[in-house]
Parts: C-alpha cells; structure tokens; sequence
C-alpha cells in the first residue's frame, strides 16, 4: 500500500507504541486514584503533558488534554463563548450588544459546526470570512469585519484540503494592536486550530500571537483519541465535559493513559526534526507536482501561489471525477482523499474549494495528495504512473462539452 | 463498499464509447453530485441494434450506465421500456443507499433517449 493520506491520519510511530504499551498492559490504573497503580499513571500523563508544555515553551497549566483536534476545538469555542457570555449576563450588560465571534468557511468542520450551533443558540452574533481565490484569509479581510462587539476569533493554521499556511501571526499582532486599545474586560480572544502544523511549523503561542491552540496526536504518527487545547495564561474557560475535576474541570472523564503518553512520546519526537521533515515532505511533493505537470495535462493545483504545508497538494483533474479516480488508485495500492461530491455523505464538493470560488465541476475532480515519512521517490512515480492510466481511461468514458 | 458487479463494470465498462450515426442521442446531468451521462442509440425495425454510453461521475454512476446498455442492447423498444432504476440497482448486486441516485440517473438517460425516439417517429 502507498499511503498518501497523511492528512487524514498517520500510522503510530514504533517508539510511540513501545511507550504507550505498559499502560493498556501492566500500568492500567486510573490517574485519580490514590493508590500506587493510580499514582503511577498520573505521573505517566504528568510527564507527557511536561513534554507537550516545552514543546510550546509554555507552562503545564497551559496545557489542557482532550479527546482529539475536534474536542480542542470545541473546547475552544465552547468553552470561551459560553464563559464570556456568562461573565456579560452577571456584569447585567443590558444595553451590551450580543458578543462577535468572527471564524472562517474555510476551518475544520469541528470548528465551523461549532461556530453554527453558537450562532443558532442565539447569544452570539457570528461572521464567516470568504478566503482568496487561493484559499487564505487575509488579515485585512479580518480588519474590516472586527467590530466593538468581537470577543473570539478562530482561523485555522494550515487548511487540511489545500494545506495553504494562514497568515496568522499577522493576524494575531492585529488583534494585538486592537486589544492594546482596549479595556482588558472586552478584549478578543484568538484560537488557531493548528492541527494540520505542528510537524512543520513553529507552533509557538508567542511566534504565533494566538491566544489559544489545538492540536491533535494522530497527525503527527501518534496514537488516535488524543489532543491538546494550548492556552495562554488565565484564558477564560467554561467546561466542556463537566463531571470530576480531570483537567481542572474543563475535560472531565477519566483519561485516556495510554493516548495522551503517546501524544508526549510523538509531539517530543518532532523537537529538533521539523526542519528535516519539512524538507523530506517538499522535495517528494513538489517532485510529485512536477512529474504530474509533465505527463498529464489539464490538471490545476490549488493554492500552488501561496505557501503550503509542505507535503500537502490538492489537485483538480478537469474532466476526471474524483471519487473515480480515488477508487481507481485504491485498487492500485494507493491510498489518497477527494473533495468531490460524490465521495462525500451529503454529496456536495468540498466546500473548501467552493468557497475558494472553484467552480463545482472542477471541484468534482479534486484529490488530495498528502505526503509523510514513510513515502519516497519509487511510490511517487507509481502514482504518477497509474494516474496517468487512470486520468486518460476516465477522460475517455466522460462525454465531451 | 461497492459489489464485485459494480467493481467490474468500473474496471471494464461495456459499450463505453460514442457512435457513428446514432438514430438517437441523449444527455442527462444531475446537479446534486455532478453526474453526466449521455447514451446513443441504433434502432432498426422496433429494436436496439447498438448501444453506447459515455458518464462523467463516480464508479457506480460508470456501472450503471454500462449494465444498463447490456441490458437493453438487442432487444425491443418494448422490452426496453420496461426497465427502470430497481432492475438495474439489482443487476448490479445492489448500490449503497447514497449512491442509488446513479440507477436513477442512468434510467432517465434511456427514458429521455426513448422518448425522443418516439417523438420523432411520430413526426415523421
């Protein structure tokens, strides 16, 4: 199998599993518990949420543990919007406008359905920024749509379809300068859902002026079912799971051992690597982009002008569909992910590209390529190879216009 | 997740191609996920001596328009008439629930073929 889904998830990294494994076996006791067994497992996620604080150069205070990128997400949104909008009804702000929450159509759906069920509860005002025609929310798009009211903004990292970098250290000083203007009771919050970036990028609160971060373990070859919501100090939050006081009341549930020392294990091992990885994923991606540009025509690159995390490429092949084309290279072995309508289970195209101003036929025809570590030059070839088989068979059944 | 008929139908679709001639020609697109068929026709004598199709879509939406002209090529316009998107779902081993919208699409490709076959004899 030649995995090119590393977007979508990656395969647990050997070391990481080596690690996690005394605590599905030996080491099974819950963290809360004031016996040896259960000490044992505290210390264990204790010193995974350490590493997980000096990766971010942070405070372990500021490190709140979930159940993925999604429940960061939530976590985030959630958790912010319902503690400010309780903190406006006791101050009795009568006359206050409803509060501003500013997102974009182009996040995680775990965060843009988030944003929707906030707005339809009725106690927030929310705006959806459009992107540019290659798929980045500008900072001054973000300008004009801050007004007294916004209390949160959230804009993703990198975009998971076309892996285009958002320019969010930009956009944080900007919100930095409107907070420095302001009273610190009516400042705005700003989350980045980094869970595409953090093998790639600089990750770092203060180089990234956010606020707050999500991440998730499974996207950087650690285990699934484990995250991190990455907050500054004092950030403001109402719980999200509510029960016991597991991470100071904001993810209550007994923790997932196992996955959150995997999560430490895999986010320690990118420390001193990410250049290198970055590297290796570039050189394979734009060789793949090259090769395809050479020997099939009619292909557009999406986001191809602006920067890109480095092993994301998101290819639309005019007058091929998608999910064709990514049945045809799953019975070859290879293992990619499309934004056409009729993979999806509310058969739309990825709304990504749509909102990007792709047209809808062209959209049908997008795949998504993702490069990752276990990938070299031989695999890409043979995707090149069985691409060209396929895009040719399949523009050949299509009617012409 | 699709039926070893679908997958064989994809792999090796039968009568895929355009024709010369054809006695009749149509083209049907369905906006919801972008599917376009189009199927030509050589009648003779009340009977469909050829059948060809060409489909822009996913896998099934390939299937069904390839089982479809299998299923018709060789036989009366009467016999023709009397397939519809349940016969053509079941020859094919069955199509998930999300995708059964491609036997109706394939359906109404030879429905609207046969239609302006009709519409034209009459003329004439």
């Amino acid at each position: 199998m030649i995995y090119l889904d590393h977007s979508a998830t990656t395969p647990l990294d050997r070391q990481v599993l080596d690690e996690m494994r005394p605590y599905f076996e030996k080491k099974y006791g819950n963290p809360s518990s004031k016996h040896q067994l259960g000490e044992e497992a505290e210390k264990a996620i204790e010193k995974s949420r350490q590493r997980v604080a000096d990766f971010f150069n942070t405070k372990k205070d500021n490190v709140t543990f979930t159940a993925g990128g999604s429940q960061a997400n939530n976590l985030a949104l959630r958790g912010l919007t319902t503690k400010i909008a309780k903190d406006n009804s006791s101050a009795n702000n009568k006359d206050e406008k409803k509060p501003h929450l500013i997102t974009s159509q182009i996040e995680h759906s775990s965060v843009l359905n988030t944003a929707k069920l906030i707005e339809e509860n009725g106690q927030w005002v929310v705006s959806y920024l459009e992107p540019s025609k290659n798929g980045l929310i500008t900072a001054e798009s973000l300008r004009s749509e801050i007004k007294d009211s916004t209390r949160v903004v959230s804009l993703m990292l990198a975009n998971n379809e076309t892996g285009a970098i958002q320019p969010i250290s930009q956009i944080g000083k900007l919100i930095e300068e409107i907070n420095k203007k302001r009273d610190s009771k009516d400042r705005i919050y700003f989350h980045t859902d980094a869970v595409q970036a953090i093998e790639y990028l600089d990750c770092r609160l203060d180089h990234l002026k956010t606020g707050m971060l999500s991440l998730s373990a499974h996207k950087f070859y650690g285990p699934k079912g484990a995250g991190a919501l990455i907050t500054q100090d004092n950030t403001p939050l109402s719980p999200l799971i509510s029960g016991g006081s597991q991470e100071q009341g904001l993810i209550a549930g007994t923790e997932n051992v196992p996955a959150l020392v995997g999560l430490g294990k895999a986010i320690e091992s990118i420390n001193g690597k990410r250049k290198k990885i970055s590297k290796q994923a570039k050189k394979l991606r734009n060789y793949f982009e090259n090769q395809l540009q050479k020997k099939i025509k009619d292909i557009e690159i999406n986001s191809k002008s602006v920067s890109r995390l480095p092993g994301s490429s998101n290819v639309l092949f005019l007058n091929a569909e998608g999910e064709a084309i990514l049945l045809s290279l799953d019975m070859a072995g290879i293992a990619v992910s499309t934004g056409s309508a009729c993979a999806s289970k509310n058969l739309k195209p990825s709304r990504v590209l749509l909102a990007m101003g792709v047209p809808p036929e062209k959209a049908q025809s997008a795949i998504r390529f993702s490069f990752g570590k276990g990938n070299n030059k031989k695999q890409v070839d043979k995707t090149v190879r069985e691409l060209k088989k396929i895009v040719l068979k399949l523009r050949r059944i299509s009617p012409e216009e | 997740m699709y039926s070893e008929k679908i997958i064989n139908h994809f792999k090796n679709p039968k009568n895929m191609g355009k024709m010369e001639n054809p006695t009749v020609k149509a083209r049907v697109g369905n906006k919801i996920c972008g599917d376009v068929m189009e199927v030509t026709l050589k009648i003779k004598d009340g009977v469909i001596t050829d059948a060809k199709f060409q489909a822009f879509g996913c896998a099934p939406a390939i299937a069904t328009c390839s089982i479809m002209t299998q299923m018709i090529k060789g036989e009366k316009l009467k016999e023709a008439r009397k397939i519809n998107p349940e016969k053509i779902d079941k020859s094919l081993g069955g199509l998930p629930e999300v995708k059964k919208h491609c036997a109706n699409l394939a359906f109404e490709t030879l429905e609207k073929a046969l239609n302006k076959h009709k519409q034209g004899s009459e003329k004439s």
